[in-house]
């Protein structure tokens, strides 16, 4: 389990110190997806950060499976995989392949485990046959999969996903998805970090943040009652909207995405 | 007034084999008119918008703006072009200056120039009392891109493109950017180029859908939302209100006209879902 137990963090800026998170505290366990979700400057980019220990708060703890990421332990990177939002700055070398075994490489893995790791990897994220391809030739969602790729080849139990979509266009989008949902039905506890609410209505939880501070921890459709989105900056997709309104109308449809307002509204006049 | 691409090619050369990155394509903005080019990535929407700026020459077709031969003395103060990450260009020490620096490069007096900086960053929602002294690297991410599109209203064009304008902006920086785009629309032609209809299919009045650099749509946006599949055809994804409604009636459960408002769709669904036996 990640755990985030009061967390607060604090950058020092030219014009004195920014609070950008402030006693946080929330935890994810394998096989679950928590989706983080703020608008910009809300503390996102800084908790994926605080996740893997690459960040350490200035008060309270994070704990990954009881490890203090203060304590600097390597575990901790191994166990926690972090992949950030642009796709060009994270591959290192000139051909698929070697960009996954990158990782493995540098913890002195053996050959052939070396070799086993990044096939795994590439299966996983569907780049099976794309080995040897210089990665500046893929398109942006292949890359993004590429640099998941690199993350899972170190094996780790959690994945935090830092706007892993925001910058490629809608066909890469849906791929990357894909992956992700995979990855949690695999085990792996996932840390999904967007703005975009579509995305986040199928996390199993959404975390909510507004200037740094936890606003909502819960269920997806919770969220959209218990909270009023235009103040935390965040949009209503019209989907949700759409499905209200049908809700108000007499229509009872259970979940916000497409497919579950067509299967509802479906049932309903049979 | 209006800025038209008439049978527009274009091909990339600098590494054989040539690639065609625009074939025979029509376009045909208006004064006061917002037009979106949707397609996907590679479909020629980036050569599209440097054909109509007036800054890369067709390699065959026309571009004309207002009855005369397009080329680069237009671009800037009749054809403003947004890019992408248009705030990565902000440089000067304010947000008035940087603003102003477009005018006065083109020669315009500092009187005026002054002038045009202030109305231009009305019109995008950032009032100049209160940004105009502010370095742009203060600035949130939705707020420097209208830094950006002021700087380019500013030089006064009668056309405005902008390239994927919303992307990596939040929800409230997506809607201030569409806003501004909507408010210069009032006096220019605007272009918007996107791979998603979320943004700006309601407001357009007409869309170009590019496949592989051809033309696979155009006409009224209202036409397009009548009849969306030439979206689905050209990989782009329905906005998803669309979507239920195309599924429905897929299945013959609907037969209303399609709207993007979520709250008179769910109208119009209710409605036939009581009639149903």
């Amino acid at each position: 389990m990640i755990r985030f137990d009061s967390v607060s963090y604090t950058y020092g800026t030219s014009s004195g110190r920014r609070k950008a998170l402030d006693d946080v505290t929330f935890s994810l366990g394998p096989g679950e997806m928590l989706a983080v979700v703020g608008a910009n400057g809300s503390g996102k980019s800084t908790l994926a950060r605080l996740a893997n220990g690459l960040l350490l708060p200035a008060s309270g703890r994070v704990l990954v499976e009881g490890i203090d990421t203060a304590t600097r332990s390597q575990r901790v990177r191994t166990l926690v995989g972090i992949v950030f939002q642009r796709p060009d700055d994270q591959i290192v070398a000139t051909t698929v392949e070697d960009d996954v075994a990158f990782g493995p490489e540098n913890l002195g893995l053996e050959r052939d485990e070396i070799r086993r790791r990044v096939d795994q990897a590439l299966a996983a994220v569907g780049l099976t046959g794309l080995e040897a391809r210089e990665p500046h030739l893929l398109s942006g969602g292949q890359k993004q999969r590429l640099a998941l790729a690199g993350a899972l080849a170190l094996a780790p139990r959690y994945l935090v996903l830092d706007e892993p979509t925001s910058m490629i266009d809608p066909k890469g989008r849906g791929e990357v998805m894909r992956v992700v949902s995979r990855l949690r039905e695999d085990g792996h506890g996932v840390m999904l970090i967007t703005h975009d609410l579509e995305e986040a209505l199928v996390a199993d939880r959404v975390l909510v943040l507004q200037s740094g501070r936890a606003v909502f921890d819960g269920r997806p459709s919770e969220m959209t009652k218990a909270l009023d989105l235009d103040a935390v900056g965040l949009e209503l997709p019209s989907i949700v909207r759409m499905a209200e309104s049908l809700a108000a109308a007499g229509l009872v449809v259970d979940g916000m995405s497409e497919t579950a307002v067509i299967e509802a509204l479906c049932r309903s006049t049979l | 007034m209006s800025l038209n691409l008439v049978n527009v090619s274009y091909s990339y050369d600098r590494v054989p084999p040539p690639v065609r990155a625009l074939d025979s394509v029509d376009l045909d903005v208006g004064v006061g008119e917002l037009v979106l080019v949707l397609g996907t990535t590679g479909s020629g929407k980036s050569t599209l918008l440097l054909v109509a700026s007036g800054l890369v020459e067709p390699e065959h077709g026309e571009a004309i703006i207002d009855g005369a031969t397009l080329g680069r003395e237009h671009v800037g103060s009749s054809v403003g072009l947004v890019f992408q990450d248009a705030e990565s260009q902000l440089f000067a020490d304010s947000v008035m200056d940087d603003v102003a620096f477009g005018p006065l490069n083109l020669g315009v007096d500092p009187t005026e120039a002054s002038g045009r900086a202030h109305e231009a960053l009305s019109t995008v929602g950032l009032q100049p009392d209160e940004f105009g002294d502010r370095s742009p690297f203060s600035l949130s991410g939705g707020e420097a891109r209208r830094a950006a599109i002021a700087g380019v209203l500013a030089m006064g064009p009668r056309y405005l493109l902008a390239d994927e304008p919303t992307a990596g902006l939040d929800a409230s920086g997506r809607k201030a950017v569409r806003e501004a785009l909507l408010r210069a629309r009032r006096s220019a032609g605007v272009v918007v180029v996107s791979h998603s209809s979320d943004d700006f299919l309601p407001h357009a009045d007409k869309v170009l859908l590019l496949t592989g650099g051809r033309t696979s749509w155009w006409g009224p946006a209202s036409a397009l939302v009548a009849e969306p599949s030439p979206l689905v055809r050209a990989g782009l994804r329905l906005p998803p209100v669309l979507s239920v409604q195309a599924e429905l009636h897929r299945r013959g459960r609907y037969d209303q006209p399609f709207t993007l408002d979520p709250t008179e769709a769910a109208h119009r669904i209710s409605q036939v879902m009581r009639c149903s036996p």
